[in-house]
């Protein structure tokens, strides 16, 4: 394939290695019994994404995907995993074939009603041209959120103390009373 | 160049799969992975219609999603913990107290 | 005094705020002495805006938008031409002097507050009635005195008696009330058909200018106008108590007498014949509308006039007095003659407030009795009571030169000379003149006259009542003696005042030939006094010293006495004829309707569904949130095979 290698064509090609790794990760994310590869496959997920972003120009958000998301809340990740230690018995069994089958029947149905037969009127927009230079920078995405969005970033400080104030309370209390068992 | 038909599929497919995950798996930290695959195929989805629109306001929204998988993670969290001290499970298929 | 026209609305609105909020926080003094300079100064500004408008004319006010749709705007909008001046004198004139005359009279209740409150918020609707520039604020104050009449009438709410009073009195005006928006709506929407939707209107101005209108656009074989003019009319009819919706207005006695006074003699009432004088462009080109009018106000004047003879609660008597003398306000603008019916309205407002307010200062002194059989001798322990009384029944009754006299005088003499009238009615409203001296005399004879047939203990309690009290009735004396002197006739070398200041808004009026000569009108005087001295003469002959003489009268005319006194069995006649079918009616519809209809099919049907399909689908709900998910997914997928089996985007 040696147009996959040209100069043009360099981007595209990097875009479906990346998709595929990206898929083949989350399918062992979805599928892996153990916490810990799952966690793994799905830092190599994000990073991936990470990479797609940056070829899709959107700099900084790459630059946060890997950040923000492989970095800090996939720790939260793991410290959890590591925190419970679960055993097997305490994961508890898989589920049966069957019903692993029928959701992907489900789910694959719904992809391909809503992705693919919906595609052609969605998707019909002509590729616009971006000034390389500006577009997903650091800058173009600050006066966004500094100024066009500046409420609602204001109010996402307020939703993570709410976060924050949830958590603590939630984890801390012993919670009495609990179980149908 | 990158077709936007290629980058949606990609998302739908990811997306697809994350939905999977939430629906099949029985541990609860897998099913958070899952929702923030799910998120990540949504994020795609934006920065790509983004890229075709040159309209760089989705990627704001990018970055408010993920803030939000980030308390979705902490509050998710600090449920399963509190339920792995009470019940010693994180089986979701144990958690039925809304049974009606 | 031309910019300030909205605090006179807004003066008694904030006073009943104030009592019925900060007031109760405070010495309960305080919410009367408040209430009392609320419309004291409401007066003063009423009285300098009325000045203004005789000076300089109209004045209108705008306080903005009340409904803005579209092309459609109604504004709270205050406009003060003379007619509005009169009223506006009149209400917070007459109604100042009755909340002094509260302050004693209601010192020692308990809901001393609260009755202060619906005293001004009244006082607030009546104005806002007489002030508004269109016919929906004029339905606001209306729908206010309503409402206020209600509360008042209802005031000793604890009574069960009192209480069915005021849900009477709400209930009728509310049958008049409804042909009343029904009038309302055929003017706009007549507009509406002809001018396309930006085209209506009903500011009164602009009604004004499209009465041709009404008087050419035919409805169901009525021209609108006629039409609309009677719909009106029977909403005036519920608030002013003629036939056949009067019946409130004598049980609306029930009520502080203070309140009768203001609410049932002085100005709500009078609201109806406001309306038709305000609205007198559209009945002039109404004759047929206007017939009725004249008709039915002589006919209640005669028929209210026979039932007060044999009445013998003071307030009843007063009651039917006024239904009568209201009888002839529209006697009077149904004959075309508006100004004399305004005349009639504030002359009447002087006297029956005062005679009102007598009858409270005697009730306070007789520790409550009402019955005049059980009166008597009142005049050496409450001299200024027994004086003013007789000052305000002289004056009803026409007794020569008091106020009285001029303007029942005009009215008679329309009914007769009218193009619009005729012998029948003079006659109507004669006989109605001759009772009316005679069961105003019967009723101040049995009460202030001859020895006491009180009992002993009411005796030893009675007392004149204390010159907040006094101080009212006695103005309100000298109001009713020189009153006429705003209508004199041009025999008595007068120019009439209130014709000439009211001529403005009579805007095509109905012309009544004046007597020809000064010795005919002298004549024409001399003959309505006889009439009046005939009946007052006759009066105080008989009683009270041959009260045995009466009684064997009545005797022997039992029927005719028992009809009268029995008030023509009008209430029976309501109860088979209306109130029971409609009894029986609703026990139909509740049993039916409700309890079958919407109780079991309904609400108890539909709980039902609701609980047998729950039941039935609880094993969904296994409360496993995945189980949820998958559900959830599933409905996404039917809603989106649907769509997409509906075509799609495409």
């Amino acid at each position: 394939m040696p147009d996959a290698l040209h100069p043009d064509n360099l981007p595209a090609t990097a875009f479906y290695l990346l998709a595929v790794v990206a898929i083949v990760a989350s399918i062992l994310v979805v599928t892996r019994r153990n916490p810990v590869a799952q966690a793994m496959n799905l830092i190599l997920t994000l990073l991936s994404l990470a990479g797609i972003f940056a070829l899709l120009q959107a700099h900084f958000v790459a630059a946060i995907q890997i950040l923000v998301y492989a970095g800090a809340i996939l720790v939260v990740f793991i410290f959890v995993i590591m925190l419970l230690n679960l055993s097997d018995e305490e994961i508890g069994p898989p589920r049966p074939s069957i019903a692993k089958g029928l959701a992907v029947l489900l789910v694959a149905a719904m992809i391909w009603g809503a992705a693919v037969r919906c595609a052609d009127d969605v998707l019909a927009i002509p590729a616009a041209t971006l000034d390389p230079g500006s577009y997903g920078t650091l800058a173009s995405v600050g006066l966004l959120i500094y100024r066009d969005y500046l409420l609602a970033f204001e109010l996402t400080s307020l939703f993570i103390l709410i976060g924050i104030v949830g958590a603590v309370l939630l984890a801390s209390r012993k919670v009495s009373g609990g179980g149908d068992k | 160049m990158i077709p936007l038909e290629h980058v949606i599929l990609l998302s739908a497919v990811l997306f697809g799969i994350g939905t999977v995950g939430v629906l099949i798996r029985r541990n609860l930290i897998a099913i958070f992975m899952s929702i923030e695959l799910m998120l990540n195929a949504g994020n795609l989805a934006f920065v790509g219609f983004a890229r075709q629109y040159a309209g760089d306001g989705a990627h704001a929204v990018v970055l408010f999603i993920v803030v939000l998988a980030a308390v979705e993670a902490a509050v998710g969290f600090a449920i399963v913990v509190a339920m792995f001290r009470n019940r010693g499970t994180v089986n979701a298929d144990e958690v039925n107290l809304m049974k009606g | 005094m031309a910019d300030s026209l909205h605090w006179i609305p807004l003066l008694p609105l904030l006073g009943a705020l104030f009592c019925a909020t900060v007031g109760r926080l405070l010495p309960k003094i305080c919410s009367g002495v408040v209430a009392v300079l609320a419309v004291g100064f409401a007066a003063a500004v009423a009285f300098g805006s009325a000045w203004h408008v005789h000076e300089h004319g109209a004045i209108v006010s705008r306080m903005g938008d009340w409904i803005a749709v579209g092309p459609l705007k109604i504004g709270i909008d205050l406009a003060m031409d003379p007619l509005s001046a009169v009223m506006c004198a009149v209400v917070t004139g007459v109604g100042f002097l009755i909340h002094v005359y509260s302050l004693g009279y209601m010192a020692h209740d308990a809901g001393y507050r609260r009755y202060f409150a619906f005293l001004n918020l009244f006082t607030f609707n009546m104005l806002v009635l007489v002030l508004a520039k269109n016919l929906p604020l004029l339905f606001v104050g209306w729908e206010g005195v309503g409402l206020c009449s209600y509360l008042l009438i209802g005031f000793w709410f604890e009574d069960p008696a009192k209480a069915s009073a005021g849900k009477k009195a709400f209930i009728v005006n509310r049958i008049g009330d409804a042909a009343f928006v029904m009038g309302m709506l055929l003017l706009f929407w007549t507009q509406v058909q002809a001018t396309g939707v930006t085209g209506g209107s009903l500011d009164f101005s602009d009604l004004q200018e499209k009465r041709s209108l009404f008087e050419t656009t035919s409805w169901g074989g009525w021209t609108v106008g006629t039409v609309a003019a009677l719909l009106l009319f029977v909403g005036a009819c519920g608030k002013s108590a003629q036939l056949p919706l009067y019946v409130w207005l004598p049980d609306a006695m029930a009520g502080p007498t203070p309140v009768s006074a203001l609410i049932h003699a002085a100005t709500m009432v009078t609201a109806g014949v406001y309306m038709i004088v305000r609205m007198n462009f559209l009945y002039t080109g109404a004759p047929a509308a206007m017939a009725v009018v004249a008709w039915v106000g002589a006919s209640t004047a005669l028929f209210a006039a026979l039932i007060a003879i044999t009445q013998t609660d003071i307030k009843k008597v007063l009651a039917y007095s006024t239904i009568s003398q209201l009888g002839y306000m529209f006697l009077a603008v149904g004959v075309g003659a508006f100004s004399s019916g305004i005349f009639h309205l504030t002359t009447h407002a002087f006297f029956k407030g005062l005679l009102f307010l007598g009858a409270g200062s005697v009730i306070h002194a007789m520790s409550g009795e009402q019955d005049i059989r059980k009166m008597g001798g009142l005049y050496r322990m409450l001299p200024y009571t027994c004086c003013t009384f007789f000052v305000g029944a002289a004056a009803i009754a026409g007794f020569p030169l008091l106020s009285g006299f001029f303007s029942k005088d005009e009215i008679l003499w329309a009914a007769w000379q009218s193009p619009r009238g005729g012998p029948a009615l003079l006659v109507l409203g004669g006989l109605t003149a001759a009772l009316t001296a005679f069961y105003m005399f019967r009723c101040a004879a049995l009460a202030f006259l001859g020895a006491s047939r009180a009992s002993e203990e009411v005796r030893h309690h009675l007392h004149e009542s204390p010159p907040s009290m006094v101080l009212p009735l006695l103005l309100l004396a000298v109001l009713s003696v020189v009153g006429g002197a705003l209508g004199l006739p041009h025999a008595l070398g007068a120019t009439n005042f209130m014709g000439h200041f009211l001529e403005p808004v009579i805007v095509s009026p109905v012309e009544i030939p004046h007597p020809h000569t000064a010795l005919a009108e002298l004549g024409w005087m001399g003959a309505a006094s006889a009439v009046a001295l005939a009946g007052m003469g006759f009066a105080l002959w008989l009683y009270p010293r041959k009260l045995a003489l009466a009684e064997s009268w009545a005797g022997s005319w039992r029927r005719l006495h028992a009809l009268s006194s029995n008030k023509f069995y009008v209430d029976e006649l309501y109860l088979l004829f209306v109130v029971l079918p409609l009894r029986a009616f609703s026990f139909v519809c509740w049993k039916i309707g409700d309890g079958l209809m919407i109780d079991g099919a309904g609400v108890h049907g539909i709980a039902g569904a609701v609980k047998g399909g729950g039941n039935a689908t609880t094993s969904l709900q296994t409360g496993n949130v995945q189980h949820s998910a998958i559900l959830l997914w599933a409905g996404g997928a039917v809603v989106l095979g649907a769509f997409l089996w509906l075509g799609g985007f495409a």
